[in-house]
């Protein structure tokens, strides 16, 4: 008695056994033990249960009015771009840029990656201009994400039938190092702007580049 | 109002939709779980889709909770930003979205805390300012315009008293209320025991009741 007397003074809304039993009910989690308790509050008020249930099922109607379960989120290519490009930096932020990186960059798996970066840099500023480092192409420009790594020449080899791209200062490549998961055989563009993800023959990502309006990689 | 409280018939269709969501719900972690295979081994278009499937549920959640489209947009990213660097921790020992609407709550909670917005039973002037009361919903289609009145001061008054909750008291009877998770999804993605998601649900529900009787409605 002094407990309710309490509870009543300081105004606090607390349950009781019976209301928590009614309560399940109404949300469909009584155990089968509860479930008989209940049966025996139902038969002997069933009043008290009804109104119960029609108050909860007042406030339940009001709330699903005004509030939504799920809604489209504004812009949804561009919140997901967004969500890829935040990572993405959140990584680059982190991790030490090395000839290897680090196990956390799910899209960069080996050395050659750095390589990759590097051509596909290089490949978007060529022209058909015949000058001494190949036919058919001339290197206008050159950028490594990594100042350690150097380009030593690039130029269009004949036996390999592409532009073939030296380069010094990687770490050293593990001999037991698969290189075949990290050809490429496809590749899928979304925008520009947008990202072109390159996949290799287990339909795996290798690389992501990152490209702007003109269709050219955003470097950084 | 008339119902009866124990209709054979409305037990046979209660059961049906229990079937029915339960092939769902199973055929939803069935596609979880292979996409969040592919994530852990590396495929983020994998997680792009993930991020598809529930973008929609975690904006709508923020935004029920803080009423701000803007910062709900970017809370949403910051919550599969978090998800995705943790992925590798979830076992699956709970259904993803129950794992994501954890991830919902720390970041929606953290904001809140730097935002320095707080129910506690006091009426808070400036989220009513941000609040957009029925931004989202589409208006009902109704006889009278007496009666769109009547729903539109409603909504404002139902807006008015779940903002008056606190930040625990809102969230749990959102939960129940508009996502239908139980009580045990609730525990976990709020990181709290049944018996606390019990008791807040309790209260809500009565301070909402009351809104309700001041204002006749039904």
């Amino acid at each position: 008695m002094l407990g309710k007397n309490y509870r009543k003074l300081l105004k606090i809304i607390t349950m009781t056994e019976k209301e928590e039993l009614v309560t399940r009910w109404i949300d469909g989690e009584l155990t089968t033990e509860q479930e008989l308790e209940f049966k025996k509050i139902e038969e002997l008020d069933p009043d008290f249960c009804a109104s119960f249930k029609a108050a909860s099922d007042d406030v339940r109607e009001a709330l699903r009015s005004e509030f939504n379960s799920e809604v489209e989120v504004p812009h949804g290519v561009f919140f997901n771009s967004q969500i890829e490009n935040r990572i993405r930096q959140s990584y680059v932020k982190e991790s030490p840029v090395t000839g290897v990186l680090g196990a956390a960059i799910i899209w960069i798996k080996s050395p050659f990656t750095w390589a990759a970066a590097s051509a596909f840099c290089l490949l978007l500023f060529l022209s058909n201009k015949n000058l001494d480092q190949g036919i058919g192409s001339t290197v206008v420009s050159t950028y490594s994400p990594d100042p350690s790594v150097i380009i030593v020449s690039a130029g269009y080899n004949e036996e390999a039938e592409a532009t073939v791209i030296k380069l010094e200062g990687l770490e050293r490549i593990p001999d037991d190092t698969d290189f075949s998961v990290n050809h490429i055989v496809s590749y899928d563009r979304q925008g520009p702007p947008g990202f072109v993800h390159f996949y290799n023959k287990q339909d795996e990502v290798v690389y992501i580049m990152e490209t702007d309006e003109y269709g050219l990689p955003n470097v950084f | 109002m008339n119902f009866s409280l124990s209709d054979s018939s409305n037990e046979e269709k209660q059961l049906y939709r229990n079937e029915e969501s339960l092939e769902t719900e199973t055929s939803n972690k069935e596609r979880d779980a292979l996409l969040i295979e592919r994530c852990q081994s590396g495929d983020y278009t994998a997680f792009d889709e993930l991020i598809i499937v529930y973008r929609g549920k975690i904006y709508a959640m923020i935004f029920n909770m803080i009423r701000n489209e803007a910062d709900a947009w970017d809370l949403s990213q910051d919550v599969f930003i978090k998800a995705w660097k943790a992925l590798s921790k979830f076992e699956g020992r709970s259904a993803f979205y129950t794992w994501l609407y954890r991830i919902t709550h720390n970041v929606t909670y953290d904001w809140i805390r730097k935002k320095k917005i707080g129910g506690g039973g006091e009426f808070n002037d400036e989220m009513l300012n941000e609040a957009e009361p029925g931004a989202l919903t589409s208006p009902k289609a109704f006889d009278s315009p007496d009666q769109n009145v009547q729903r539109a001061e409603l909504r404002n008054e139902i807006t008015i008293a779940i903002n008056s909750l606190s930040e625990d008291h809102r969230e749990v009877i959102l939960l129940k209320e508009v996502e239908g998770l139980s009580y045990q999804e609730i525990a976990e993605s709020i990181g709290s025991s049944i018996g606390t998601v019990m008791s807040r649900l309790y209260y809500a529900r009565k301070k909402l009741q009351e809104t309700l009787k001041d204002n006749n409605y039904d």
